[in-house]
């Protein structure tokens, strides 16, 4: 896996993150629904790339999450919910890749809202459990993990456009073809 | 063959070390991890040239956060322009007033001080990557001179929240309609020139506003009606921001346990979590109004 394209990509897609996701965000009936971009493109890096370095991808993704939401009035962060949910939902495409189809779409998008769903139930969990001695007149777990799996569906959208746009990159990835790697005789 | 000793920093072990730091991390007390936000000022620094323009291009896309849709660009304009010189008048007859008193204090030998901000335009360029804290970071910080408890609005008249935290090009602006805020009290104005009872308002955390309206008996024969502007008028907050709208009243309901009163509910004009810039109103140093405590801790 070639590290510096990864880390290009990643950057782009932190941005993304951060930039588009309240544009796309939606509020019907109270809740507020937004897609997330940055657990489709773990997603994609996991269906192909190895596992120890995909993992740390996650968790290094997870925290820039954790880093760049300041919670409280502005004044705090709370590093881990994501950067453990995220760690959890490349776990599991690194656990599933193997029934599906590697480069199809529909495995990307299926797998991002499995993963994304999965990432977001940890993070509430983490942080409902932090509410009980903090602020809990400021955190509504059954609300939030509403709000949450609901973005967990529409993340299918947003995982079926990276899947368009990063697909056809896969060669710059560097990634190893597992198969091949799998049947390789070693020669002593 | 013999098997080769693993290294005991092996990635694998580093791994599960890391995540067990973080889940340490991730539940420890809010006065244990204030260090973690020194980590996080260097990201804005990396992110904020490609969360700028990627924002605008996004707000350019979906056109903003207006809840009042068909209306011609000139006649926003007017109508912008028609508020900000209300706001400016009603705020003026607060002067007169208050400057009538403090003739009458200074006769009486009381030392008072004078008022006055400065204006300072930020485009907003997002918030976190998790929303629901609900701030937004807006592209103005120390280097422009906005300090903690500075007031956003947005044209010209419309609440949007106060600055909470400042950096060096950056800060972070915690809207009214979101729960952390906590609340503000304002008067329901019963025409354009008459200011009626006043609300204490709290945030649902759903972009609304409820509060019960005043407290005696005159005021609760008072008639309220959809549509009224509720303006600030709260101690609590700058001098300066006096009477600007907080919103309109949506909804007027009874009381449950008190029949009497009255409970209204308040949206602000605009969509306060999709603006895309605001202007923040930095208080001079007599102005400003002493910050709260923020050891509160929300997760």
């Amino acid at each position: 896996m070639r590290w510096p394209v990864v880390a290009i990509m990643a950057y782009l897609v932190v941005g993304l993150e951060a930039a588009v996701k309240p544009a796309l965000a939606i509020s019907p009936s109270g809740f507020r629904i937004s897609p997330t971009f940055l657990i489709p493109f773990i997603t994609f890096v996991a269906l192909s790339g190895p596992t120890l370095p995909v993992l740390w991808l996650a968790l290094l993704l997870g925290a820039v999450a954790d880093l760049y939401t300041p919670r409280d009035v502005g004044q705090l962060v709370v590093l881990g919910p994501y950067a453990l949910g995220f760690m959890a939902a490349a776990y599991l495409v690194l656990v599933m890749r193997g029934l599906m189809f590697r480069r199809s779409p529909l495995s990307m998008i299926f797998l991002s809202i499995l993963a994304t769903a999965l990432a977001q139930l940890v993070v509430v969990a983490l942080l409902s459990i932090r509410s009980i001695y903090t602020d809990p007149q400021l955190w509504s777990a059954g609300v939030e993990l509403t709000n949450r799996l609901l973005g967990a569906v529409y993340t299918g959208l947003t995982a079926g456009v990276l899947s368009v746009l990063l697909f056809p990159l896969t060669p710059a990835f560097g990634f190893q073809d597992l198969h091949s790697r799998r049947f390789v005789r070693t020669t002593r | 063959m013999a098997r080769t000793p693993r290294s005991p920093l092996s990635a694998s072990r580093l791994l599960a070390v890391v995540s067990v730091l973080l889940f340490i991390l991730a539940l420890l007390p809010t006065r244990a991890i204030r260090w973690v936000d020194a980590l996080a000022r260097p990201l804005t620094f990396v992110l904020g040239p490609v969360q700028g323009p990627l924002t605008r291009a996004a707000q350019w896309v979906s056109g903003g956060g207006r809840t009042e849709p068909g209306e011609t660009p000139e006649l926003a304009e007017l109508r912008r322009r028609a508020d900000e010189y209300r706001a400016l008048w009603l705020n003026v007859q607060g002067e007169n007033e208050r400057l009538r008193r403090q003739i009458g204090e200074l006769q009486k030998g009381f030392a008072l001080n004078p008022e006055g901000m400065r204006q300072v335009y930020a485009p907003i360029i997002g918030g976190g990557i998790d929303l629901s804290p609900g701030l937004l970071r807006a592209k103005a910080g120390e280097r422009e001179g906005v300090i903690v408890n500075s007031v956003a609005v947005i044209e010209g008249v419309q609440i949007v929240g106060k600055v909470t935290t400042t950096e060096y090009r950056y800060c972070l602006i915690l809207p009214i309609t979101q729960r952390a805020a906590r609340g503000l009290q304002g008067v329901v104005m019963l025409d354009d020139d008459r200011p009626g009872p006043i609300c204490r308002l709290v945030p649902t955390g759903t972009g609304v506003l409820n509060g019960r309206v005043g407290s005696d008996e005159d005021t609760s024969a008072v008639p309220l009606r959809k549509g009224m502007l509720v303006r600030l008028d709260d101690p609590e907050w700058p001098a300066s921001s006096r009477m600007l709208v907080i919103g309109e009243i949506e909804e007027i309901s009874t009381h449950p346990q008190q029949p009497t009163r009255r409970v209204i509910s308040v949206r602000p004009r605009f969509k306060l979590d999709s603006i895309s810039e605001v202007v923040i109103r930095v208080p001079t140093e007599a102005d400003a109004v002493t910050p709260p405590s923020t050891e509160r801790g929300s997760p």
